[in-house]
């Protein structure tokens, strides 16, 4: 077997599932807030995503020009959002309308508080969960970085659960990585940080965790150069999990030399220097008792 | 009659099927869901559901988001 070959074996993942779904890319990635849809393809190929998150919205009519015609629904697994529903039973009748298109019935379930901080309101995300997990929707479940919600959420019936890093669209990353490990902790469904993400080392540090996957959209669409943001949140991506899977050393408070400190190829000059260096106090120490006793006097040992 | 069809108010024939209406509009049915007074038309009935003045209607598809 050759190295290339072994190495590939050694590198190899086991695959997200996510329901009955199953997905090699870790990423997951919006479409909104480009600047053109052709950007927008561009990106969603350069991340490499497997999933790419819409939104449901009224048609417009007379408008010629779709979303759809720049995805494509065989190479990519489509998953609706709720987005802009702040009620269990709007984000319930968008859900049912999004899998009446016949394209998914994965749905991204988010039930925001307010127009101001986005922020989920847990107590309606979870009546919608349970209501559409029982209607047979595989459900991934935004929700803020709440242990005791995503815990509850998952209960419900949650497929995945969703916390935030941080609020939507803000680019903050991870806020709070302590909240994050908790509930990877005791999670028994794939946890996906769905929000906040700015820029890669933010995907990276999500999947260092342990998270099953990253969901974002701004920190690409928004960036200067989407196409190659897209590509750097895959790398980050990749890379976080890579990190995650091979376990990383421990922190330290002091350094530890990586290089063996014996056999160094010294000068003898230098080897003297050194070791008359080392030894030089207690040299002087031993001198100064034998000159003491010589003379008659005792110098107390310290 | 008249319909109101997402949102706005819209004149067509009796008699109209929902399909029918979708094609006058030049709407996808592939791509698009339809509510009708609030209720959701199953894909299969939508050449055959008739439509009856002062319906309601809502016709959704997916746009980009996040």
């Amino acid at each position: 077997m050759l190295v290339a070959d072994r190495i590939k074996k050694k590198l190899e993942d086991k695959e997200l599932k996510i329901g009955k779904y199953v997905f090699t890319s870790r990423l997951f990635v919006g479409t909104g807030k480009y600047t053109s849809m052709e950007v927008m393809a561009e990106a969603l190929e350069a991340s490499g995503a497997e999933v790419v998150t819409v939104a449901v919205r009224r048609v417009k009519i007379n408008e010629s020009e779709s979303l759809l015609d720049y995805i494509d629904t065989k190479k990519y697994k489509i998953l609706p959002n709720t987005a802009g529903c702040y009620s269990a039973d709007e984000a319930i009748r968008v859900a049912r309308l999004a899998r009446e298109t016949g394209m998914s019935d994965m749905i991204k379930l988010e039930v925001l508080g307010d127009e101001k901080t986005l922020l989920p309101d847990p107590i309606e995300t979870l009546k919608a969960t349970t209501v559409l997990v029982k209607e047979g929707f595989t459900v991934l479940v935004y929700t803020s970085d709440d242990p005791i919600v995503a815990k509850k959420l998952e209960d419900a019936g949650a497929t995945c659960v969703m916390p935030a890093g941080a609020p939507i669209g803000s680019g903050q990353g991870i806020l709070n990585k302590n909240n994050i490990r908790i509930i990877l902790e005791s999670a028994k469904v794939p946890i996906i940080v769905d929000a906040g993400v700015g820029t890669a080392s933010d995907v990276t540090m999500a999947m260092e965790l342990g998270c099953e996957g990253v969901l974002l959209n701004t920190g690409i669409a928004l960036a200067k150069d989407p196409v190659r943001m897209a590509k750097a949140m895959k790398l980050a991506c990749e890379s976080g999990r890579h990190a995650y899977l091979s376990g990383r050393i421990p922190k330290k408070l002091y350094a530890k030399a990586s290089s063996p400190s014996f056999y160094l190829p010294v000068y003898f000059f230098t080897l003297i220097k050194n070791i008359w260096f080392s030894c030089c106090p207690y040299v002087v120490y031993m001198c100064a008792v034998r000159i003491g006793k010589h003379n008659g006097y005792h110098l107390v040992r310290l | 009659m008249k319909i109101i069809l997402n949102g706005e108010q819209k004149e067509c024939p009796k008699g109209t099927t929902i399909e029918k209406l979708l094609d006058l509009y030049k709407i996808d049915k592939n791509r698009a869901a339809v509510e009708l007074n609030l209720k959701i038309v199953p894909r299969k009935e939508l050449s055959a559901r008739m439509l009856n003045d002062a319906d309601i209607l809502e016709v959704v598809t997916f746009v980009g988001g996040g």
